[in-house]
């Protein structure tokens, strides 16, 4: 029962876990994966600035009507073009060019939006120019590396922890690792914010941050296990101290770089604000990997195989008992034969006498002979499941 | 953990001061020297066009209605170009099939606007070819390097430069074919309709061809024309436009003129900045509140490392802070004073335990070796495995983040230990170090017992 309690932890959050990649997974299925231009591609038109006009005003009005046409708003750049000599009438050099997420937007849709953004910034219409598909110069190649990358150092952490700690470890490495990546990539997902290359960076380092908190953790559990081995707390109550020791530090950290967040989320910026909650995303995936998933099955790792230890002992200790019972057993049968036999010698004459006592002199070491070998045996599994238990 | 005497104390404390303050001038404070300037290291940190804006270059495609994987290769051939020579994260890209924008900052605030126009500019090189007359005619015998090209490639041996060019099975038929029929020999190679005739340095086999030039510049610029000639989407050469533009991380109202290039900041490197120094002083605040006066020494290592951090920075060639850079460099400083209060904690908790403080630095710093070591080795290792295999933003995020795990190393390790320990051999100071109470007592592991136990 006590083993159950301690396993819900775990159970909770890979529900949870399960819950958030099934509920991205549906998203997914029906409104795809939003990419940033610099990542997967996507559209992009420009608009002259007009002569009194700032681009700064045009950039805001332009992602409104962006989005009340179902478009997103990706980027903006604008072209200042100083060392221009030509300049169009009204128009200033300024040229502001909108990056769109979506590619392929369809005639009808960049129609109404052309003409709205005339009407709203009070321009001519062929100063802006048409919607057009951009090609990323960012590969499947490029992408694939950085995959191999990640593949790598997954299963270098998975070495290191098992020589450094454990199998068990180096197993609940490779768990927190990925699954520290698919949450990042659910829950990125589900709250519908750009994939692209700052997200990207944010993830991969942010998951090696994860591992570095797991390190952080297993480290304390090593040496505690090591100084206290007659302390009588269980595998999950050592780990759960440990955590609670080695942590602090850290959300004193975290505590520090929330403020940064909350920062950039004041900056009227969308990819600066994007960002922020990028960071903030991957923060809590992180914290709930290194402190939940990560800790948490490394536990479950150990005590499977303590309860499996321990069936061995106690199956061993069955076996033993059993010898033990027929030693006794045997032991029984002979002081009750050599009563009989003593019984028998007052009863009968004097050379007759010497059969019976030649015959249980012959049968006494068959038995033990036979059991012995067992025996032995069995004390060798049992000295060995003990030093690999105390291992 | 030994102290020294108090005169060694006091001789490292000036020499560490005066190291300190020499490093600070130097790198963050410009300077004139009569005619020549200095601008600090934190000066000529290389910025990426989002933060600081730069120049952006549209070219006309040429060729006629060209495939996707074309176009994709050839924007990663102008890619490679740029980031070889410095320009980390250049963003070429496609509008449609009609034309290809590249946008770059400065990359060094060195480069001026000039160099940076000529090397958009160089794009539009032309088509590469080895032909057999010095303008196309019709018995002219021509390898394309579009079709027969492989690589390209740069060495030097015995202090003679020279450039080789290998073909595919394709280039190698076509180059067999043309030498056979030179007339008098003479080859010409070509870029557009750019050509001039080339001596090969020794005939060694047809699958490749070498030249050799004193210039070693000369020769990488001729390699960058090769590559950007033998892209499968030629640009016109005749029409472009190349011209400033603001950091894409504006809110409009920010521009990069050509004369102010490399100082023109977009209002998020100033959020950046001001968020980077808000995690700071909030970092250094709480250690005041919490341990006093170890908050300076910590103060005093946020110095050093921001002085080593803008010159490792500087000794890296192409690192361009962008937005990606910034977070990253806001974990990093994070994860380099987490060891840093976890040391004071356990100084303070071995403290209450009875040892003395001399006993309580050792121990802690031991406690806490195997776990610094260990896990900023891991980072380490992990960004060094990312810069290998990432690209663009990446790339240079990934560079920042060794930077601050090595840094979090030499800090953790070395540096914290090392000021804490001149500060214990002051007597006194040790303790207000921490906020500890001086033990008066004899009793085992105060602090008169560690003086007779020395």
């Amino acid at each position: 029962m006590k083993l159950k309690m301690k396993k819900y932890p775990l159970l909770i959050s890979a529900i949870v876990s399960c819950v958030v990649i099934i509920a991205s997974l549906f998203i997914l299925g029906f409104f795809g994966l939003k990419v940033g231009t610099s990542l997967g591609g996507g559209s992009q038109f420009s608009v002259n600035v007009k002569n009194g006009d700032s681009p700064k005003k045009y950039i805001a009005e332009i992602k409104d009507i962006l989005s009340d046409n179902g478009l997103s708003f990706d980027s903006s750049i604008v072209d200042d073009n100083y060392v221009a000599t030509e300049v169009e009438g009204e128009y200033t050099k300024q040229v502001v060019v909108i990056k769109i997420s979506n590619s392929e937007v369809k005639d009808s849709v960049e129609e109404k939006v052309v003409s709205k953004i005339a009407t709203k910034l009070g321009i001519d219409e062929s100063y802006i120019s048409s919607i057009e598909d951009i090609t990323s110069s960012t590969t499947g190649k490029n992408v694939l590396n950085l995959g191999i990358a990640i593949g790598i150092i997954a299963i270098a952490l998975f070495v290191f922890a098992w020589i450094r700690y454990d199998l068990f470890a180096g197993l609940s490495f490779i768990v927190a690792f990925l699954h520290n990546i698919i949450l990042y990539l659910a829950l990125t997902i589900l709250t519908r914010l750009e994939l692209n290359l700052t997200s990207l960076t944010v993830l991969f380092i942010i998951t090696l941050v994860m591992s570095w908190v797991l390190i952080a953790i297993y480290e304390k559990y090593r040496r505690e296990s090591r100084l206290h081995i007659s302390d009588k707390l269980t595998i999950y109550e050592r780990m759960v101290a440990c955590e609670k020791q080695a942590v602090k530090p850290f959300v004193i950290v975290a505590a520090a770089v929330i403020v940064a967040i909350v920062f950039m989320l004041f900056v009227p910026v969308t990819v600066v604000k994007f960002t922020a909650l990028n960071i903030l995303i991957s923060m809590v995936v992180t914290a709930y990997t290194a402190l939940l998933i990560g800790p948490a099955s490394y536990v479950a790792l150990l005590e499977v195989r303590d309860v499996r230890l321990k069936a061995v002992l106690s199956r061993n200790d069955t076996v033993n008992k059993v010898i033990k019972k027929k030693i006794k057993n045997s032991k029984k049968a002979k002081a009750e034969e050599e009563k009989a036999a003593a019984q028998a010698v007052e009863e009968a004459p004097a050379v007759q006498e010497e059969k019976p006592k030649k015959q249980t002199k012959k049968e006494e070491p068959k038995e033990v002979a036979q059991e012995a070998p067992k025996k032995r045996a069995t004390q060798k599994t049992i000295k060995k499941d003990y030093s690999k238990f105390k291992k | 953990m030994k102290k020294f005497n108090k005169s060694t104390a006091t001789v490292l404390s000036v020499v560490l001061s005066i190291i300190l303050l020499v490093g600070v001038i130097f790198s963050f404070v410009p300077m004139k020297f009569g005619t020549k300037s200095w601008k600090s290291f934190a000066g000529t940190i290389g910025m990426s066009s989002d933060i600081t804006g730069g120049l952006y270059g549209e070219f006309n495609i040429k060729t006629e209605n060209p495939s996707d994987d074309d176009i994709v290769s050839s924007l990663n051939k102008i890619k490679d170009v740029f980031e070889q020579d410095g320009y980390k994260n250049v963003n070429v890209y496609a509008i449609g099939k009609e034309k290809i924008r590249i946008e770059t900052g400065y990359s060094k605030s060195s480069r001026t606007y000039a160099e940076t126009y000529n090397k958009i500019a160089s794009v539009a090189v032309g088509a590469f070819s080895l032909r057999t007359t010095y303008e196309v005619e019709e018995k002219t015998i021509s390898v394309i390097g579009s079709e027969a090209v492989k690589s390209v490639k740069v060495y030097t041996n015995n202090e003679t430069n020279y450039l080789t060019v290998k073909f595919n099975k394709v280039g190698e038929a076509q180059y067999k074919y043309l030498c056979d029929n030179a007339e008098s020999g003479s080859i010409y190679i070509a870029l557009g309709d750019y050509a001039q005739q080339i001596s090969i340095a020794g005939l060694a086999s047809y699958s490749e061809f070498t030249l050799s030039d004193a210039n070693y510049d000369s020769l990488i610029e001729l390699k960058d024309n090769i590559i950007l000639g033998c892209m499968k989407v030629e640009l016109d050469a005749a029409s472009y436009d190349i011209n400033t533009m603001s950091a894409s991380l504006t809110t409009g109202e920010s521009s990069s003129s050509p004369e102010f290039a490399s100082y023109a900041r977009s209002t998020v490197l100033v959020v950046m900045l001001s968020a980077l120094l808000t995690v700071v002083v909030l970092l250094i605040a709480y250690l005041a509140v919490r341990f006093g006066f170890y908050a300076l020494v910590t103060f005093i290592t946020l110095v050093t490392n921001a002085t080593l951090f803008v010159i490792i920075l500087n000794l890296i060639p192409s690192v361009e802070l962008g937005l990606s850079s910034f977070v990253v460099l806001i974990i990093g400083i994070s994860i380099i004073y987490t060891y840093a209060y976890q040391f004071a904690g356990n100084v303070k908790k071995e403290y209450a335990e009875g040892k003395s403080l001399s006993a309580s630095l050792e121990s802690a710093y031991k406690k806490s070796f195997a776990s610094v070591l260990i896990s900023n080795l891991m980072l380490f290792a992990g960004s060094l495995l990312l810069i290998a295999f990432s690209f663009g933003e990446i790339t240079s995020a990934a560079i920042v983040f060794a930077i601050c795990a090595f840094l979090s190393l030499f800090t953790n390790l070395a540096l914290i230990p090392f000021i804490v320990k001149i500060c214990i051999s002051y007597g006194n100071f040790g303790f207000k170090l921490f906020m500890l109470k001086k033990r008066l007592d004899f009793s085992m592991g105060s602090e008169d017992a560690d003086k007779e136990a020395e």
